[in-house]
């Protein structure tokens, strides 16, 4: 981090101020960048705390919570008829009527048509966002569910590239030793025990006249055993080019 | 010459910033005029109530007039009508309503005025805001001259005060902010105006050892001196400072005035509460620097005081004045926020001869604008220069009042929106020979 420095002789503010606040940026990136770290960290430890018998009713609650949001409060049936029936049984069909037959005073008094018309329309909406809330509701689940799948799915994935990264340097170290194994039985083979160490020099150096050296198996780039099952043939000695393959 | 001096309240008790500023002006331009002081009967700035006795009295060597005020500040009304005329459109009777409802009302003084107009050559009104000076100036505009002490606070939109800042013979202001702030919002370029401030009478024998004897405060300090008030930025500085402190700051805090807001219970902070003009540079002399958080000011003269004291200054950045100061003198840093505050603090903590750098621009700005006889001189030129640019039938005329109908046209933008497009920041590059 930059350290404020000042010129005493001759004090620029507007400078010293750039790197106070140059400074503060780099504190406040600093900050940002530790307190995502702490948060993915706690996000990770609270997947891992998590099994699979646990994240399906977690899910079912949150799809809960989701659709207990989006219903509504209230909603209520309404038709043009709705402001003349009564609940009152024999008694309540008698009101209806005699409050049928009053209608047209009452439209004398006041227009209800208006106010029953918007009502009615009120509780067409009510009904068809209750359907689109349970949809929503039903699409959410299902949305929560698929995402604790994805999350078991790649948590497993993870796993499992671990694992396989651990088999595959478990088979290089396989493949090293059986490389050097076979170069011993070559060796013991053709009776060479004094095969110098490669380059020609007891020191390892290249000498300027010394032809390259044969590359033993595995170091070839192809698989540790390809030069022991598909060419019986021994190795050149030194001096001689190898064959083209 | 013959001159008058009108401000809202005046008295040696008084340390509001305008009101000093009007007696401190009145008492030097006593040396070079004959000059003659109205005010009310109020001392409280909030309810105008009447506490002086009405009539002449003598404060140093001045005759000082006052005048009772009719009715006292209702803050609930004030209130309304301040948010109506700041925040909603509106008419202009309704700005004239929130005028009434400010105060101080005095009718008895304007009248005053009114009648012995003649008597001066020049009337010099405090504050723009406030009724004494709208009424006033809408009487004696040919012999008006205006010190506005305008901050960055919406009433400088309302519309009743174009007239005003366009009808004045001539107006001194406080700082280069302040003057493009009135000019851009009022539309005055073609009225006289000099930037002039206020100077101050510095001890030469201020002694921190006195004040550290009196006051037991051994260690290194940042000082605050004012009211302590949130307006005055006072909850923010706490907040800043406690966490300047928690990241390991060494310097305290020591704030000296009257408190309007509880002070935080913390070791590091101490409260001294009123202290005398003497005690206040002793202060400044022991302290490392002067903190000023005001969001609102339109000079500041303690942060005047702490660099003719040699002081570096850390203030506030969201008022541009006080951040335009620190910028043209190199003598003071500013801050916008806790994380700038407590990183400028630690820099001028750790930094000694950073303190100093600063301190001594500080007071070679001070000795160069804000002496006494600079400031007499900004004065005295803008009067002479008015006498002899005045026709002979008198000066400028205000604009008429509009009639009924156009008062009561509700077509006026809310006050605040009208401030807030006003350019913020420093005002840079000011004219030579201004400063």
């Amino acid at each position: 981090m930059p350290e404020v420095s000042a010129q005493y002789d001759d004090i620029d503010v507007e400078r010293i101020m750039d790197e106070v606040r140059a400074r503060v940026a780099a504190q406040a990136r600093e900050a940002e960048q530790a307190r995502l770290a702490k948060r993915a960290d706690e996000a990770e430890r609270a997947r891992g705390a998590q099994t699979p018998a646990d994240a399906a009713p977690a899910a079912d609650g949150r799809a809960g919570r989701a659709a207990a949001v989006l219903r509504p409060s209230e909603s209520f049936a309404f038709d043009g008829n709705s402001i003349y029936w009564s609940s009152r049984g024999g008694v309540g069909l008698m009101l209806y009527g005699v409050r049928r037959l009053l209608r047209p005073l009452v439209k004398f008094v006041f227009n209800v048509d208006p106010m029953v018309h918007a009502l009615v329309t009120q509780a067409r909406l009510n009904a068809q966002q209750a359907a689109f809330d349970d949809e929503m509701a039903r699409r959410l689940a299902a949305r929560e569910e698929q995402d604790a799948r994805n999350r078991r799915a790649v948590r497993d994935l993870a796993g499992d590239v671990k694992r396989l990264s651990a088999e595959m340097k478990d088979h290089r170290t396989l493949a090293e030793s059986l490389a050097a194994r076979l170069d011993a039985i070559e060796r013991a083979r053709t009776g060479d025990d004094a095969t110098p160490p490669r380059g020609g020099h007891p020191d390892g150096r290249a000498g300027d006249d010394a032809p390259p050296a044969a590359e033993p198996p595995g170091q070839s780039g192809g698989r540790a055993d390809e030069g022991a099952d598909d060419d019986p043939a021994p190795p050149p000695a030194a001096g001689t080019p190898p064959p083209n393959r | 010459m013959k001159l008058a001096v009108v401000v809202q309240r005046y008295g040696l008790e008084i340390n509001g910033g305008a009101e000093l500023h009007a007696r401190y002006v009145a008492e030097r331009l006593a040396r070079h005029a004959e000059v003659e002081v109205f005010t009310t009967c109020a001392r409280d700035y909030v309810t105008w109530r009447n506490e002086y006795p009405a009539g002449t009295e003598t404060i140093n060597g001045l005759p000082v007039r006052r005048f009772p005020v009719a009715r006292e500040r209702d803050p609930r009304d004030f209130g309304l009508r301040s948010r109506r005329v700041f925040e909603q459109p509106h008419s202009l009777a309704d700005e004239l309503r929130w005028l009434s409802s400010q105060g101080p009302t005095s009718p008895a003084l304007l009248a005053h005025l009114a009648r012995h107009e003649a008597e001066y050559d020049y009337c010099l009104f405090f504050s723009f805001r406030y009724y004494h000076a709208y009424h006033g100036i809408r009487a004696l505009a040919r012999r008006a001259l205006l010190v506005p002490t305008a901050e960055r606070d919406p009433a400088v939109g309302l519309s009743l005060f174009g007239p005003t800042f366009r009808g004045v013979r001539g107006i001194l202001y406080n700082s280069f902010e302040e003057r493009a702030l009135i000019q851009h919002v009022q539309g005055n370029h073609a009225v006289p105006g000099v930037v002039v401030g206020v100077g101050s009478e510095v001890p030469d024998q201020a002694d921190a050892a006195r004040f550290r004897a009196r006051t037991g405060i051994a260690g290194s300090f940042a000082l605050y001196v004012g009211r302590i008030d949130p307006n005055k930025g006072c909850a923010d500085l706490f907040s800043h400072f406690r966490g300047y402190a928690a990241e390991g700051g060494r310097l305290d805090l020591v704030l000296a005035g009257s408190t309007h807001i509880p002070i935080p219970d913390d070791p590091r902070i101490r409260h001294l509460g009123f202290i005398s003009e003497e005690e206040k540079y002793d202060a400044l002399a022991a302290a490392d620097l002067l903190i000023m958080p005001s969001p609102y000011e339109s000079l500041s003269m303690v942060t005047l005081e702490a660099w003719a004291m040699g002081r570096p200054v850390l203030v506030n950045g969201d008022c541009d004045v006080l951040r335009g100061q620190a910028v043209r003198s190199n003598a003071g840093l500013y801050y916008t926020g806790g994380a700038e505050f407590a990183e400028a603090l630690r820099l001028l903590e750790g930094d000694p001869k950073l303190r100093a750098g600063l301190g001594t621009n500080g007071r070679r700005y001070f000795e160069r604008h804000y002496t006494w006889p600079e400031i007499d001189r900004k004065y005295l030129d803008l009067l002479d220069r008015l006498r002899r640019e005045d026709p002979p039938a008198g000066g400028r005329t205000i604009e008429p009042m509009p009639g009924w109908l156009a008062r009561h046209r509700r077509n006026l933008p809310p006050a605040a929106e009208v401030v807030d497009g006003a350019p913020r920041g420093p005002a840079v590059a000011p004219e030579a020979g201004d400063r």
